[in-house]
């Protein structure tokens, strides 16, 4: 059984439809990949996945049951973390304690104070970020929001992880990290599925490709026969590769 | 900071032996306290991210309480007084329910709304608040006038001192339990903090209620020391808009930002505008209010770079 799947998933924003009868189902301690064009509605699935929105038709299963119509937290303590493609911590809190509300509130909250900061501050450490705990976050660098982005979805201890375009706006090298990253989380039990816009390092990686076009899934596969697709071909036609 | 608090708190304690128990600045200094403590609670509602223009709903209620019971059915004050906080923490439900759905500017519309509508509820339900024509000859609080230190007012002096006082602790305590730190994620992200577990229509709903218990209590030791309430005053726009501008002033998310921002706001109004500008004594709040806006957006807290 898919440890999350998708049943004719679909997001009608008036005239426009975000997504059409999506069906996909990711298995357990893979590293899956959502790629398409702009506006194809990859943002969209997360956010329907995570709660934050609900879908106009159909429905997403966690370990076999629905969670469409759960409220975000409620998926979230299911094991569900997330990063959103635009860093958005808690900009007046510090690294610290940014890190603490997923440690306190997802499934490590029933630890006594001490641990969850002990627990909080290993999590800085594995992004990085452990000389910066006691900064604000608004004082970050984006480089450092990134990483702050990551540890905040891991204090949660998730046993799924969105990634929303993680590594837009970094240097190539840093892209590269953070994907390597990713497989090393993978090794560690986790399932991950990560949004890229610029995807050619997150297919090195990848078990599977998932492809979006303008709301429709049209590929679904491991990475080197979906790239081989003219269907995915044809729709990237025009789309700068950067 | 501990070493000002402490001298402060040490000033605070001496007052009125300093000033040879002087009742004006017994009474004026008393009723900062109490101001303090609105501006307090109101500012605990700001440190989760929920603005009131109503707080004069829960003042008004904790006010009344105390009041009716008193007159009505000869409860002391002492019980009184607490009653009120338990009436202003439930008066504060509705609008926390109403902040599941609604947010800032509406949000604060809304306990504008409420307020209004007790106020006129008060003003009509004749046969039981007396309407227009209010409440008079409340008991006073008697606070220990057998004592011979504490003259006339000293008592009441302390006690405002009291209640701000353990009200700053409780607030000081919970800021650093998960509570507190859920307040701070629902102010600074609500959606952020969902994704990562937090429930906010629970945690709002315990912000309201702290917040209008302590404002309801607030409200009841005013009642009892003016000894006279009516529905344009307890439940009208000055106890609503004052905490607000107060903890603005002072340092929005801080604990001791609102009520030094309404110990300073009351004390020039009262001691450098009533004897100047009588007609205008009020005038600081809105000059405090216009700075705070285009100078010193943290407030006081701010300018002295504490958090």
């Amino acid at each position: 059984m898919a440890l999350l799947e998708g049943r004719g998933v679909a997001k009608r924003y008036g005239g426009l439809e975000a997504l059409r009868g999506v069906e996909f189902g990711i298995e357990e301690r893979q590293l899956v990949a959502l790629i398409g064009p702009n506006g194809s509605g990859k943002t969209t699935l997360f956010q329907i996945v995570s709660g934050l929105v609900r879908p106009t038709a159909g429905e997403v299963r966690f370990r076999g049951a629905r969670i469409t119509g759960l409220a975000p937290q409620a998926i979230a303590r299911l094991g569900i973390g997330r990063t959103f493609q635009i860093a958005r911590p808690f900009p007046d809190l510090t690294v610290l304690d940014n890190v603490l509300v997923g440690v306190t509130f997802g499934r490590a909250g029933r630890l006594g104070p001490a641990e969850r900061r002990r627990e909080a501050l290993g999590g800085l450490e594995l992004v990085g970020l452990g000389t910066k705990a006691g900064a604000l976050a608004s004082q970050l660098s984006l480089g450092e929001l990134k990483r702050l982005e990551l540890a905040l979805a891991l204090a949660a201890r998730p046993s799924l992880l969105l990634l929303d375009e993680l590594t837009s706006g970094l240097p190539p090298r840093g892209r590269e990290e953070v994907i390597a990253f990713y497989a090393r989380l993978r090794e560690r039990g986790l399932t991950l599925f990560a949004i890229e816009h610029a995807f050619r390092p997150l297919l090195v990686h990848a078990d599977r490709v998932l492809v979006l076009d303008r709301g429709e899934l049209i590929a679904d596969g491991p990475p080197a026969e979906v790239m081989a697709s003219p269907r995915v071909a044809e729709a990237y036609l025009g789309e700068e590769d950067d | 900071m501990s070493r000002l608090g402490a001298g402060g708190l040490l000033l605070a304690v001496a007052f009125p032996v300093l000033t040879g128990f002087h009742p004006y600045y017994l009474y004026l200094l008393g009723t900062g306290y109490l101001l303090a403590s609105l501006a307090s609670a109101w500012g605990l509602l700001a440190y989760a991210g929920q603005i009131s223009f109503g707080h004069a709903a829960f003042f008004g209620l904790g006010a009344y309480t105390s009041a009716l019971l008193a007159l009505k059915l000869g409860v002391t004050p002492w019980l009184g007084i607490l009653l009120a906080g338990g009436a202003g923490a439930l008066g504060a439900l509705p609008i926390g329910a109403a902040a599941h759905r609604l947010r800032g500017a509406y949000l604060a519309l809304a306990s504008l709304a409420y307020a209004e509508v007790l106020r006129v509820l008060a003003l009509n339900w004749t046969g039981l608040t007396g309407g227009g024509a209010g409440l008079i000859g409340l008991p006073a609080l008697r606070v220990g006038v057998e004592l011979e230190l504490a003259r006339e007012r000293a008592g009441g002096y302390y006690l405002s001192l009291a209640v701000l006082l353990v009200a700053l602790a409780v607030f000081a305590g919970l800021r650093r339990t998960r509570v507190g730190l859920a307040w701070a994620a629902i102010r600074e992200r609500e959606e952020r903090a969902q994704i990562l577990g937090v429930s906010p229509t629970s945690y709002k709903l315990l912000a309201f209620a702290c917040s209008g218990a302590l404002t309801g209590l607030v409200g009841a030791l005013y009642a009892h020391s003016v000894r006279f309430i009516e529905p344009d005053l307890v439940f009208g726009r000055y106890f609503s808009i004052l905490p607000l501008i107060m903890a603005t002033f002072g340092g929005l998310h801080t604990l001791l930002g609102p009520p030094a921002g309404a110990l300073v706001l009351y004390l020039v109004s009262e001691f450098v505008f009533h004897p100047l500008l009588p007609r205008l004594h009020q005038l600081p709040y809105a000059l405090a209010l216009i700075g705070v806006v285009f100078a010193l957006p943290r407030g006081l807290a701010g300018l002295i770079g504490r958090r």
